[in-house]
């Protein structure tokens, strides 16, 4: 006897009640909190903020939480709750060039106006599991730990100027008047202007960014890509309130920004110059500022008279894949029942396989005959 | 998920609906253009939902959009109520909007569907809302979007008829079992989304508006009622909708759309209505007499 | 004398340049029905900036390009772009240097003939399927292959597939761009041969860019010798070949030419 499936409410809510108990873990080991995953796990709040284009430590944390780490699903938490949010106008654009900068590095220039400071980074660091790290948990007594290194900011007033002190230097693209596109409100257009390609980038996939930028640098559209700036630290954000009709600071964001300059000799009616990538992100995340920036620059391509060749040059390939959400989406859903389609796909492999059979059968009697 | 989000604790910050009234507007908006153009894929501005892009997000932000408080909403997906997916939209709709919900085609005034159309015929006062997957008919022939459009803008169809042409050459008859494509009111080239081909007659002059909502691809096209629409084929290789040889296990039909059930691992199959709504009644009906 | 026949391809002062680089620079000429015109010239000397002004791929900067349509004269440039994509096909037709722009190689060689016709909307397979045949054995290929890739063809094989498709639609002006370029010598004759007998056959107005100024004389009537943009010289085919006028074409026919 045949009958449907039922009781798909029950699974669902068991279903649930798995994930919550799962998420807990071990209840004899002190519960995860919120504050912690903000202050200990940065790196992954500022990946959860910059995907999920939303500017908010504390949610970015509490989404980690719920998503018992899955960074993609914690991304996603954050949009949906974004989504819901009204919107109450838009800041001035920040002003890189007066942040206060907890790292700066240029690979052009050995000195550069402001000086390089190496700041918090990875980069030096001996990949060797600390193991002192695992202690610190038993040793808990409630005391801050001291640290001998007082941190020192920098206020950095130079801008980026030196790029544009010499003559070969693409002109930074200038003017706060125009209207800057908004992927949250309007969908992508095709061909694409370069700030919807820089919001889409910056929304888009640490991975699959890095794995085009990487792709460039292996040959598929090389670009000569040289880090100008890489810096790293805090800006204001100031508003107009048209209420007011002044402009008010609404607090600081730490912000990653990278400038590349790449060697560009392809338009016959230009000299050979430098022309531009950029990447701003929230937080510290240089390995996607510099795929954001090579990236855009991959992207540029047609203004400068480049063919497009490869997948990290076709704005289509590129903007139409980035987003970890869309892409977890529709990955995930071959998990969803396929029934209806299967059968009706099964029905036509089965009629196919019918006729190449009756063929199959038709030819071997024709030689039958003619070996007769 | 839904519960994860604390709407029970806080449902009063959410809009009825979950969508707000700026959102609603603009996607309502982009329904009476996809009316007012049949078949043709109008762009709007996607929102996350609380479910995931590809699970039906288009169509969700659709119905979340045109929902009244009168309505009675039916989810169905592959035909049925009760698949985990169709019952998760059903609970999120009235979860955020407290109205009322239906198993029955007859009784619902929406219909939000992925992969089928109802057997029983729609009436005037229905609204279809197909969840999309990939809304643009040319995407297996061109990548570019761009391309597609100009395709589109200036009806050159002829890529879409070779296609069928070389299935013919190939096989003598064309092979495309779901998501065949259509032509709308002789214009655009459009997808009826992954239904079977057998569905595909019943989108010719429709009394019901079919709105087919497509979130992950930020596209939304209709079909109003009475709308004329064509499934491509060739004069002289004409368009058929899949037949079984079988009935309905259950209920007899022998003209629905039927689902293979596995009875065992020796290979016996039976067939049932993938349309469960429809099985169910006549079911009911058989018993009556 | 011939009567004078039907003027089909009229362009008037025709400007085009890319940045500070001119490419085309104040093009006249007009193209009877019938008629094949050659244009010759060194890489870089406009000739295929040219012949995309006329194929409705760039639009010129001046000038005008006229196009008769069964009887209509019609200005290529002064439609808009719906209107232009619309008509094109019923136009021209374009042939490219390589049969790979030109055929779809995912379909098979009876696909890529009867698309131009689905397109403006036939819908009838068998007479799709006897159309292809016949410009199969026009056009010399087994018509055994009609459900075989191109990319399974020899280069001459595709090409000949290329011309097949361009002229299904019978269009009344052709552009050929290097139709013979990258190809054998051998294969080159025997293309070369089909081209004239098409021609012929169908009294088609052609424009052909080539470099090769032994194509140019096998195919065209007149010819257009262009450099740095400008058209230096023009006639007809023997008389420019035979009696060069200006300093470059005597240097282009005495450097090629010694047939």
């Amino acid at each position: 006897m045949i009958t449907s499936i039922k009781g798909g409410e029950k699974a669902i809510d068991a279903s649930h009640r798995l994930l919550a108990k799962r998420r807990r873990g071990n209840p004899a080991i002190a519960e995860l909190s919120v504050d912690q995953i903000r202050e200990q796990l940065t790196l992954a709040v500022d990946r959860v903020m910059n995907e999920g284009s939303l500017h908010d430590p504390t949610l970015a944390a509490l989404a980690i939480k719920q998503a018992e780490g899955d960074l993609i699903e914690a991304i996603y938490l954050l949009r949906a709750y974004r989504t819901t949010i009204p919107r109450f106008g838009y800041t001035k654009p920040l002003e890189t060039s007066e942040m206060i900068v907890r790292r700066r590095i240029s690979t052009t220039h050995k000195d550069i106006p402001g000086g390089q400071f190496l700041g918090p980074t990875y980069d030096y660091t001996h990949r060797l599991l600390d193991f002192s790290l695992l202690e610190e948990a038993e040793d808990e007594d409630g005391l801050p730990v001291s640290t001998d290194d007082t941190f020192e900011e920098m206020n950095l007033c130079y801008g980026a100027g030196f790029l544009s002190r010499t003559d070969v230097v693409e002109a930074e693209l200038p003017s706060d008047g125009i209207a800057v596109a908004d992927l949250t409100r309007e969908p992508m257009k095709f061909p694409s202007k370069r700030d919807q390609r820089l919001q889409n980038l910056t929304r888009g996939d640490e991975g699959f960014l890095m794995a085009l930028c990487y792709s460039t640098m292996r040959g598929y559209g090389r670009n000569h890509p040289y880090v100008a700036e890489m810096r790293h630290g805090d800006v204001s954000v100031v508003m107009e309130i048209p209420e007011l009709q002044f402009e008010v600071g609404i607090g600081t964001v730490r912000v990653t920004e990278c400038r590349t300059i790449h060697m560009t000799v392809n338009k016959p009616d230009t000299p050979a110059h430098y022309t531009r990538g950029y990447g701003l992100l929230f937080g510290h995340c240089e390995r996607k500022a510099l795929s954001v920036a090579i990236v855009d620059r991959a992207l540029r391509g047609p203004e400068f008279g480049e063919e497009r060749r490869h997948p990290s040059q076709d704005e289509e390939f590129v903007l139409s894949h980035s987003d970890s959400v869309a892409a977890s989406g529709l990955v995930q859903h071959l998990k969803l029942p396929h029934y209806v389609d299967f059968q009706g796909e099964l029905q036509l492999l089965r009629q196919l396989r019918d006729e190449y059979e009756k063929r199959a059968g038709q030819a071997d009697s024709a030689e039958n005959e003619n070996a007769g | 998920m839904l519960d994860d989000l604390g709407l029970d604790a806080a449902q009063e910050d959410y809009s009825f609906a979950f969508l707000d009234e700026q959102t609603k507007r603009m996607v309502r908006r982009a329904i009476l253009k996809a009316v007012a153009i049949p078949g043709y894929q109008v762009p709007f501005g996607d929102r996350e939902v609380p479910l995931p892009p590809g699970w039906g997000t288009g169509g969700i932000q659709v119905t979340a959009s045109i929902i009244g408080r009168s309505d009675r909403l039916k989810v169905i997906d592959q035909g049925a109520d009760d698949t985990t997916n169709a019952v998760s939209i059903r609970r999120f709709f009235k979860r955020v909007t407290g109205i009322s919900t239906t198993e029955s085609t007859g009784e619902a005034t929406i219909i939000q569907s992925r992969h089928r159309i109802p057997e029983r015929l729609l009436e005037d006062a229905q609204i279809l809302i197909m969840q999309t997957p990939q809304p643009e008919p040319m995407r297996r022939l061109i990548n570019s979007e761009e391309q597609a459009r100009k395709l589109h803008a200036f009806a050159r169809y002829g890529l879409m008829q070779v296609r069928l042409y070389e299935d013919i050459a190939r096989f003598g008859h064309v092979a495309v079992s779901h998501d065949y494509p259509v032509r709308v009111h002789r214009r655009y080239l459009s997808s009826p989304s992954p239904i079977p081909r057998f569905d595909n007659p019943k989108l010719h002059r429709n009394r019901a508006l079919i709105i087919f909502g497509a979130g992950r691809e930020r596209r939304i096209h209709a079909i109003p009622p009475f709308t004329e629409v064509r499934s491509l084929d060739f004069e002289d290789y004409p368009f058929e909708v899949q037949k079984w040889e079988q009935c309905c296990a259950l209920c007899g039909s022998d003209n629905s759309y039927l689902d293979e059930v596995l009875l065992d691992d020796k290979g016996s199959i039976q067939f049932i209505c993938s349309d469960t709504s429809y099985c169910n009644d006549r079911r009911v009906e058989s018993r009556r007499r | 004398m011939t009567p004078i026949s039907e003027e089909i391809l009229q362009v008037e002062d025709l400007n085009k340049s890319f940045g500070r680089l001119a490419a085309c620079r104040d093009i006249s000429f007009s193209l009877h029905r019938g008629e094949v015109l050659g244009i010759v010239g060194e890489s870089g000397s406009g000739k295929s900036t040219l012949l995309k002004c006329l194929a409705g791929m760039h639009a010129p900067d001046r000038g005008s390009v006229t196009i008769s349509v069964s009887g209509d004269r019609r200005s290529l440039w002064n439609m808009d772009e719906a209107e232009r994509e619309q008509l094109l096909p019923s136009m021209l037709s374009l042939i490219h240097q390589n049969p790979r722009d030109g055929l779809r190689l995912d379909v098979s060689a009876g696909g890529n003939i009867s698309e131009p016709l689905m397109t403006s909307g036939e819908r009838h397979y068998g007479s799709l399927r006897s159309v292809a045949l016949d410009w199969l054995r026009n056009v010399e290929i087994d018509p055994g292959r009609i459900d075989d890739l191109p990319k399974t063809f020899s280069g001459g094989m595709q090409q000949r597939l290329q011309i097949a498709r361009s002229l299904v639609t019978h269009p009344q002006l052709v552009l050929m761009d290097e139709p013979t370029g990258g190809l054998d010598v051998s294969v080159q004759a025997k293309l070369l041969d089909l081209l004239r007998r098409l021609v012929r056959e169908f009294n088609l107005a052609a424009v052909l860019v080539t470099h090769d100024l032994g194509v140019a004389r096998l195919l065209s009537d007149r010819l257009m010798v262009m450099q740095a943009g400008r058209v230096i010289e023009t006639g007809l085919t023997d008389r420019v070949l035979e009696d060069p006028r200006q300093a470059y074409t005597q240097l282009l026919v005495s450097s090629v030419l010694q047939v």
